[in-house]
């Protein structure tokens, strides 16, 4: 037996089975991110892990959203309330009950939350499951619409999550800042927490419930004369994302030790949106999408305390940042609405390159062959087909 | 019973404004089946060129009417330079498109105004009121109702009557169709952008009078005000965008009274459950639309 066909028994292996090709995309993703995290942490200056740092925080919320959005094809604005929930979630039980306590702080909450002095990783774990439990009951809500209401929903989630943090004096310290909260996120268990998170996102995307989700996101009609239970599969990757948005909000409260609850509104959710729709809707994409715009936005930073362009000089450019990463979401739903890495993930454009590669190795003058990860595409495209022959892509 | 009217003249003004706003949105989302987030900036916008305007010693008279046609321009240029480019992409990618140009907007408004609020000095009479039985009515309150009921005809009519409103209203309904009646599909997108840009004048007049400050985020309520009362009544329906802003305003006014004041913080919070419950009853609205926008929505 020759190696090349044992190498092709392998993948067809693999191939067949979603977990091992869930599992071979995440831990390739994990490790090109495990080396970035790596190469800063060692060479870098502390800025630039500091930024690493808050990139990592971000980026669990990038791909909770990524898990909602890029599969179903409901663009949400809500994730962020679910930081919030986890961030205050987190702090409520890590916090010193002294501290809580404190006349300026919430001394009138209830009994079980003063005396609550929990670990980073229990505290965590509860954090998500708030999240998932408040996810849950707007979910079965949400999850009965689609299109435009289902957007308008999330921005309502949004506006009621922030208006209870807000003003929950007893609990949240209402609008005023929240602080003592002990430090305990670090680059390396903010990488494990990311890694977890693409692990369960590229699962979940692999699965049979992620594959009948995104067949819903192409067609939705076509998917459910096919009997995919839309409901049931938008309701799932609303739960999951929800907890990996709480994994961020734990991430960030112990990274930042005082917040409140103006952190968790229209800002953060734009700048996570970007990531997301920079990347692509798939879980690569998220990485990458929020890498760049991490490398973008520090670069632009720099360039907000101030400039000289010829004849024109800026003291100080607030919101610079902003008005680029703006216009670059613009550009990209002007250009490519499908984000940078487009439908395929990662290692399904390596395979892609590979396999066009060998045929064009084998038979130099035949058409070169595309080879399409196998059953994804074509399973979604079979669906597009089947529902609406001859039907353009949008 | 004074107080129960003078509850309703709230109502009235509040409701005014919103149906305003919605109906903008509205306007355009009946055409275009978008949700144009930046809106709201076309409020701000207007404000600010409010500021501009009265402190360069521009008698009020002539402010207004200005400030309400820089909200006009400008909304026409959104649909020129962001939106038309996007025309026939997914639903979503315009959304997440109209976001981001508000952001933007908000933005170029911080860098170079500044994020310090700007005081309008508004008139005199916008801020005197006189008492009817009881009941005290501002000047602008009336002011409100006048021109909200006149320009809510105005557009009635002008949608009726006229064959660039026939034009709107049968793109509302189904856009490919009219196109292939010879209607212009920019000019008829145009006419509906510079119809929502003079209603969202019109409101920032009344909305930056009670307050009387503009900052660059000032357009965000609003147009989530807007925004939700065009979803009560119906995205798509015009009329539906009418009675949405009286009923939003007519739940904000009743809230405001009835919950008991530990609880009035969370008001908000209970207007938008109560529109998702409306959402999830009645996905389409109060009045659902029949165009094919709302359709494909």
């Amino acid at each position: 037996m020759s190696d090349r066909s044992r190498i092709g028994r392998a993948r067809r292996f693999v191939d067949d089975r979603w977990y091992l090709r869930a599992l071979v995309g995440a831990a390739l993703l994990s490790a090109l991110l495990g080396i970035v995290i790596t190469c800063v942490q060692t060479m870098g200056s502390g800025t630039d892990a500091r930024v690493a740092l808050s990139f990592l925080v971000n980026l669990a919320a990038v791909i909770g959203i990524q898990t909602f959005m890029g599969n179903s094809g409901v663009v949400s604005f809500g994730h962020v309330a679910f930081v919030g929930i986890g961030a205050y979630t987190s702090s409520l039980l890590t916090t010193a009950p002294e501290t809580k306590r404190m006349a300026s702080m919430i001394p009138d909450a209830p009994g079980f939350l003063l005396d609550a002095h929990m670990g980073f990783l229990p505290a965590t774990l509860v954090a998500i499951l708030v999240a998932c439990a408040v996810a849950l009951a707007f979910g079965i809500v949400l999850v009965r619409m689609s299109g435009i209401t289902a957007a308008i929903t999330t921005l309502a989630i949004l506006v009621i999550v922030r208006v209870v943090l807000g003003n929950w004096e007893q609990v949240t310290h209402g609008p005023k800042t929240f602080f003592g909260i002990p430090a305990y996120t670090t680059m390396w268990n903010a990488l494990a927490w990311v890694v977890v998170a693409i692990f369960v996102a590229r699962l979940f995307r692999e699965s049979n419930l992620g594959l009948r989700l995104r067949a819903s996101k192409t067609d939705e009609l076509g998917s459910q004369a096919i009997g995919v239970d839309i409901k049931r599969a938008r309701l799932a990757a609303w739960v999951l994302s929800a907890g990996m948005a709480a994994v961020s909000g734990a991430l960030y409260a112990h990274l930042m030790l005082a917040f409140g609850p103006q952190q968790f509104y229209v800002d953060l959710t734009f700048v996570l949106l970007v990531m997301v729709i920079i990347g692509g809707p798939t879980v690569s994409g998220a990485v990458i999408g929020a890498g760049a715009v991490t490398l973008l936005t520090e670069f632009l930073r720099r360039g907000e305390q101030g400039f000289s362009l010829g004849p024109i000089h800026v003291d100080q450019a607030l919101g610079l940042t902003t008005i680029v990463l703006g216009s670059i979401v613009l550009l990209t739903m002007i250009v490519r609405p499908s984000g940078l890495l487009g439908r395929w993930e990662l290692d399904e454009w390596l395979r892609r390159g590979a396999a066009r590669l060998s045929a064009r190795r084998q038979r130099p003058h035949a058409p070169v062959h595309d080879g399409a990860p196998p059953i994804d595409p074509h399973a979604v495209d079979l669906i597009q087909t089947a529902a609406a022959p001859g039907k353009e892509e949008a | 019973m004074t107080e129960v009217a003078q509850q309703v003249a709230n109502w009235l003004t509040i409701g005014g404004i919103y149906a305003l706003l919605a109906l903008g949105i509205a306007v355009i989302f009946s055409i275009l089946g978008l949700i144009n987030i930046a809106h709201g900036e076309l409020v701000t916008i207007s404000g600010y060129s409010m500021v501009a305007l009265a402190a360069n010693g521009v008698p009020w008279a002539l402010v207004i009417p200005l400030a309400i046609l820089v909200a006009l321009v400008a909304s026409v240029l959104m649909e020129r330079v962001a939106f038309r480019p996007m025309r026939g992409a997914p639903l979503s990618a315009m959304l997440l498109g109209s976001l981001a140009l508000s952001i933007v907007i908000q933005n170029l408004l911080l860098l170079f105004v500044g994020a310090r609020p700007k005081t309008i000095g508004f008139p005199g009479w916008t801020q005197s009121s006189f008492e009817v039985a009881g009941v005290t009515v501002g000047w602008l309150d009336v002011g409100c109702w006048v021109v909200t009921a006149a320009v809510l005809a105005a557009v009635i009519v002008f949608l009726r009557r006229s064959v660039r409103g026939l034009a709107l209203r049968a793109a509302a309904e189904d856009f490919e169709v009219t196109r292939l009646m010879g209607i212009r599909a920019d000019s008829v997108i145009r006419g509906a952008f510079a119809v929502a840009g003079l209603l969202a004048g019109i409101a920032a007049f009344f909305l930056l009078a009670t307050s009387s400050v503009v900052v660059p985020g000032t357009g965000f309520t609003p147009m989530l005000k807007g925004f939700i009362a065009a979803v009560i009544g119906g995205l798509g329906s015009l009329s539906g965008a009418v009675l949405g802003g009286f009923v939003l305003a007519g739940v904000e006014v009743v809230f405001q009274l009835a919950l008991p004041a530990s609880a009035a913080p969370f008001g908000d919070a209970v207007v938008f459950g109560v529109v998702i419950l409306v959402l999830l009853l009645r996905p389409n609205g109060l009045l659902a639309a029949r165009s094919v926008a709302v359709e494909r929505a």
